[in-house]
């Protein structure tokens, strides 16, 4: 890709999905990798996610360096190592997702514990609870969009996002913080 | 339960640190060839223009003084290392007359390809001796491939329509290709290494070119 940009006469030849390529492709397969540990699933999943990005790229801001973007390119990335590695069992991490079924992730990064309280609670969520508030709250994206992008139905995913808020609701209470 | 407008007031903030969580440090990696192929072509990424230039100034003058200036990416096109290419401009076409001594003995390999456009398929395939013809079809649209190899004892010669068409250069994993379009027709003609690969049908530009950049042989 390199090479492809720099044989490009003009920037406005540069459209936004190879600039967001080229500035996220290494940090998607880097935690694709982190995930699968093979480096041929993991180059597969980066394409995966780019391919699942296309329809919703006018949705991101114009700014390839954007969070926004950043996030949602590695939300993507992870979600499809994640489906991947349910797929093919290999069982390398003590990381799992919940699939919707239960909440059984095991936090493989570190929590934070810096910021606000809500938006703490949200990032310290498992994986796919927190994607799914980012997916649908951030980028915007509808429940349908999701299902797409997950191969689930709508009905799935609106239940999985309704269970996500009630997780996200319990942990703050547990935290005693007050979302009234 | 929590209200949506809690979480999209935190949502920005919450998504920084989500990203925090999994700040590592990232290593370039390493793509396979014809990687970005496939998400260009799904992306729907413009394909590259040649990055050669007609090289030879003279060459150019000499074409310019025989009123041929409108033909160079042909001229171009018709430079090759290992085939003798002859080229035959007419009012109506552009013929190419395509030989080699190259001795090639091994067997004759065909086309397989990697990206097709959505809805296009493969409708009908011709081996032959040292050819292949694979048409593709859908609904409103058609492709046609030809693969030819040619060796010290097979010539070949092909006629591209190039009246009233714009013929231009462009790249094809690497290698020199000469696109002629006209009206909603698209050619591309380009060779890897002794074989000839000829697409033409009425798919867009940029599908017949991420067809090309995504053929095997084999």
């Amino acid at each position: 890709m390199l090479i492809y940009l720099a044989m490009q006469d003009t920037s406005c030849e540069r459209d936004r999905l190879a600039e967001i390529y080229e500035k996220y492709k290494n940090q998607m397969f880097a935690l694709a990798n982190s995930i699968l540990g093979d480096v041929r699933d993991s180059e597969d999943v980066v394409h995966e996610a780019f391919v699942a990005m296309i329809p919703y790229i006018d949705r991101l801001p114009e700014e390839a360096a954007h969070p926004k973007v950043r996030a949602f390119a590695l939300t993507l990335a992870e979600s499809k190592a994640l489906d991947l590695y349910r797929k093919r069992k290999r069982r390398k991490l003590v990381f799992w997702d919940d699939a919707f079924d239960e909440n059984t992730a095991v936090p493989f990064y570190d929590p934070v514990t810096e910021g606000s309280d809500i938006a703490k609670a949200i990032a310290n969520l498992s994986p796919s609870d927190s994607r799914l508030l980012m997916w649908r709250f951030d980028v915007g994206l509808t429940t349908k969009e999701i299902a797409k992008i997950l191969g689930k139905k709508e009905g799935t995913v609106t239940r999985a996002i309704t269970r996500a808020k009630e997780r996200l609701a319990k942990e703050l209470e547990k935290e005693g913080v007050s979302i009234k | 339960m929590i209200d949506d407008n809690i979480i999209e007031g935190y949502i920005g903030e919450a998504r920084d640190l989500w990203l925090k969580r999994r700040e590592t440090e990232t290593a370039e990696h390493i793509f396979p060839e014809g990687f970005e192929n496939k998400i260009r072509c799904a992306g729907g990424w413009k394909h590259r223009p040649a990055t050669k230039v007609i090289a030879s100034a003279v060459i150019a003058a000499v074409l310019v003084m025989t009123g041929v200036a409108g033909q160079l990416p042909v001229f171009e096109f018709a430079q090759n290392d290992l085939l003798d290419i002859g080229v035959s401009i007419y009012d109506e076409s552009t013929d190419f007359s395509v030989s080699t001594d190259y001795v090639d003995n091994s067997e004759v390999k065909r086309p397989y390809f990697n990206w097709l456009p959505k809805g296009v398929v493969e409708e009908k395939r011709d081996n032959n001796t040292l050819s292949t013809f694979v048409r593709f079809k859908n609904e409103n649209v058609e492709l046609t491939v030809v693969v030819i190899k040619i060796t010290h004892t097979s010539r070949n010669n092909s006629i591209v329509d190039t009246e009233d068409a714009e013929s231009r250069l462009i790249e094809i994993n690497g290698n020199k290709a000469l696109m002629v379009k006209k009206n909603n027709w698209t050619v591309i003609d380009y060779f890897i290494k002794n074989y000839m690969v000829s697409l033409s049908g009425t798919l867009s530009t940029d599908d017949i070119v991420c067809i090309a950049e995504n053929i095997v042989l084999k």
